[in-house]
């Protein structure tokens, strides 16, 4: 059980790394929202489930359950509302131009 | 300023009261029965403590947080949304259904998240992004708010948008993109709210001036 929990953990290190390179790689504001919000969600999910494998089926482990909810349904209304501001002020996505050199 | 604040609160609590619309188990004090049971449930479970000070202290919580959010949340049918059948068979239909949905959305989650970490870890990182958007068919509020929110879980598409008829989404690649105009998401989450629905097509946005809010 302990082992399995530090495989996961280690998962989502690995996961909340890619977040941390995708948010300097990545081109505009929207890629960026898709690093954080997304790389994180499985990130986050992996390191919180191999916490509760650690801890073995206890309130501890309930309340971390209850956190990983609440961050399943506040998380994706924060990028929302982001993202709905930045394209309320006129942000547009950056686009890959094609052969033609059209946007 | 105050003072008009307060009485638009008391006109919206008024309303909410006398609501001719609500029947059954969606009538106000069930409604408010329902999210107090609820909280005061989550408050002793997260305490496990019965003692004086934490029974006042969870009431007050529970009372401010009913009252912010009959405050802040507009009933659904203002914002052009129908209201979901007040029935108890639906509700327990619909947790039920939900619950199997969860699994598949978590599936979901870690193949998406998979396939944007390697979009970020490739050298020439091919992404591809678009502005997509699409008129939803779902009808109801609670539906269509899980589909926004599901759709931004899944790694590569972001809803920036979303009010009862249309959504609109930021995808980061092709795959991305071929995800919502196959509607996967968009049918399991009508069948765990049981609407009948057809996938819409998608329009791509150009300009952020064409968007009407």
């Amino acid at each position: 059980m302990a082992i399995a929990g530090t495989v996961l953990i280690g998962m989502g290190l690995f996961f909340m790394a890619v977040t941390a390179i995708g948010l300097i790689r990545l081109p505009d504001f929207y890629a960026r929202t898709h690093a954080v919000s997304k790389t994180e969600t499985l990130g986050i999910g992996l390191l919180l489930g191999g916490l509760v494998l650690h801890e073995g089926a206890t309130l501890v482990s309930l309340k971390i359950v209850l956190g990983l909810l609440f961050i399943f349904i506040a998380n994706p209304v924060a990028a929302h509302v982001l993202a709905r501001s930045a394209l309320q002020v006129g942000i547009m996505p950056w686009t890959r131009r094609d052969s033609t050199g059209e946007r | 300023m105050l003072h008009a604040k307060m009485e638009a609160l008391r006109v919206a609590f008024r309303t909410r009261w006398h609501d001719g619309n609500s029947r059954g188990w969606g009538r106000p004090l069930f409604r408010w029965l329902g999210y107090s049971a609820l909280l005061i449930g989550l408050w002793f479970g997260l305490s496990g403590l019965l003692k004086g000070e934490f029974l006042t202290g969870g009431i007050i919580s529970v009372a401010v947080v009913l009252f912010v959010k009959e405050a802040i949340f507009h009933p659904s049918d203002l914002l052009g949304f129908e209201r979901p059948p007040a029935r108890f068979s639906w509700l327990v239909g619909t947790m039920f259904r939900l619950a199997i949905y969860l699994p598949l959305l978590l599936w979901e989650i870690a193949m998406a998240n998979i396939h944007v970490a390697r979009l970020v870890l490739d050298p020439r990182m091919p992404i591809k992004p678009s502005l997509v958007e699409f008129e939803s068919p779902l009808r109801t509020e609670a539906s269509n708010a899980v589909l926004a929110n599901s759709i931004t879980l899944t790694p590569g598409t972001v809803t920036v948008d979303m009010s009862a008829h249309r959504f609109i989404i930021h995808c980061i690649s092709e795959t991305s993109r071929q995800g919502i105009q196959d509607g996967a998401l968009l049918r399991r989450v009508a069948r765990a709210f049981d609407e009948t629905i057809e996938v819409p097509e998608l329009r791509d946005v150009t300009s952020a001036e064409e968007v009407e809010w």
